[in-house]
């Protein structure tokens, strides 16, 4: 991302800039660039932690209105990728700790005989996401990483600033509980398929 | 487990915003910055640090005045009280020597006047010449 400093005024808001703000002509072209390449990557993150679409939208734009003013510290591409997805799992993060409160249950805690409630729903993606949504939102995090951004564990750590240990030890235990979860799920299906 | 690592890729894929999100994320950039949220943030931050650093130092070195002040005061207290047992230990030492001067001269005096014949304090006692009288 090659950006140069100019002066100009803000097209965007029609304001003169100020330090530290988008304050080129090249800049808003660049943010607004940004905003239309990284959206699904935002938004998705935050709609796999959140699980509710006005909340996760609402997620991405405190993104990206962050973006709009810390834009002057990015320096790459990859930066502006690493800045994007860690931005926006940390603001998923603390809303979920606004909203529930510190949870703090443990993944070998959760109650594996009774899983959210899938059993009508006949789309296996679906029943999955909802059993995400029913992990921690530690674990939470680093699932959403692992599969929909494809992080390896020692990025994951960086994002989450976590131990690689730790990272690989909540993955390993969630995908445990999602296995278990999975075949309680299946079971109850073909229960009821039998009946 | 490979298969649920599969499943989870396909269930977690990236998904699409909902319409006109682009949008609604520049109003409300507009709608941050002409309420000022977004330009002010960094300017009062920047001079709430400036204030912050300002007032710290002043603080230090209002402290290091004020230290500084107190241990010259104890300076200043210790010398004086040094000097005044100075001061005593000599009037001690003139004190003792002019005592011992006065005992001393006071205890010739009297010697002198045993060896003079003098009576020492007792009036009730009869002089030597006052015997010699009634005898003869």
């Amino acid at each position: 991302m090659d950006r140069g400093r100019m002066d100009g005024t803000d097209a965007m808001t029609g304001q003169s800039p100020e330090e530290g703000m988008i304050s080129t002509s090249e800049e808003i072209p660049a943010f607004n660039e940004a905003v239309t390449a990284h959206q699904s990557l935002v938004f998705s993150i935050a709609y796999h932690m959140l699980h509710n679409v006005a909340l996760a939208e609402d997620a991405a734009q405190d993104v990206f209105l962050r973006l709009y003013r810390d834009y002057h510290k990015i320096q790459s591409a990859s930066h502006l990728v690493h800045w994007l997805r860690r931005t926006t799992t940390h603001r998923c993060l603390d809303s979920l700790r606004r909203v529930m409160g510190r949870c703090r249950v443990a993944l070998d805690e959760i109650d594996l005989v009774s899983p959210p409630s899938v059993e009508n729903d006949p789309l296996q993606a679906r029943a999955l996401r909802r059993l995400v949504a029913g992990l921690p939102a530690g674990a939470r995090a680093v699932v959403v990483l692992r599969y929909q951004e494809d992080l390896d564990p020692r990025e994951i750590a960086r994002i989450l600033d976590l131990p690689v240990n730790t990272v690989k030890s909540r993955l390993h235990r969630a995908l445990t509980v999602l296995r278990d979860r999975l075949a309680a799920l299946e079971e109850a299906r073909h229960a009821s398929a039998r009946e | 487990m490979r298969r649920l690592e599969n499943d989870l890729q396909d269930s977690l894929r990236r998904k699409a915003p909902p319409p006109d999100f682009v949008t609604r994320v520049r109003a409300r950039i507009e709608r941050d910055a002409s309420l000022g949220t977004v330009h002010s943030r960094r300017s009062v931050t920047h001079w709430f640090r400036m204030l912050a650093a300002a007032a710290a130092l002043v603080a230090a070195i209002g402290v290091g005045l004020v230290f500084e002040q107190r241990q010259r005061s104890r300076a200043r207290r210790e010398a004086a009280l040094q000097r005044t047992l100075t001061a005593l230990s000599i009037a001690a030492h003139h004190l003792n020597r002019i005592e011992r001067k006065a005992f001393s001269s006071v205890r010739w005096e009297r010697i002198g006047e045993q060896l003079a014949g003098a009576p020492l304090g007792d009036s009730s006692r009869p002089s030597s010449e006052a015997v010699h009288s009634n005898g003869a």
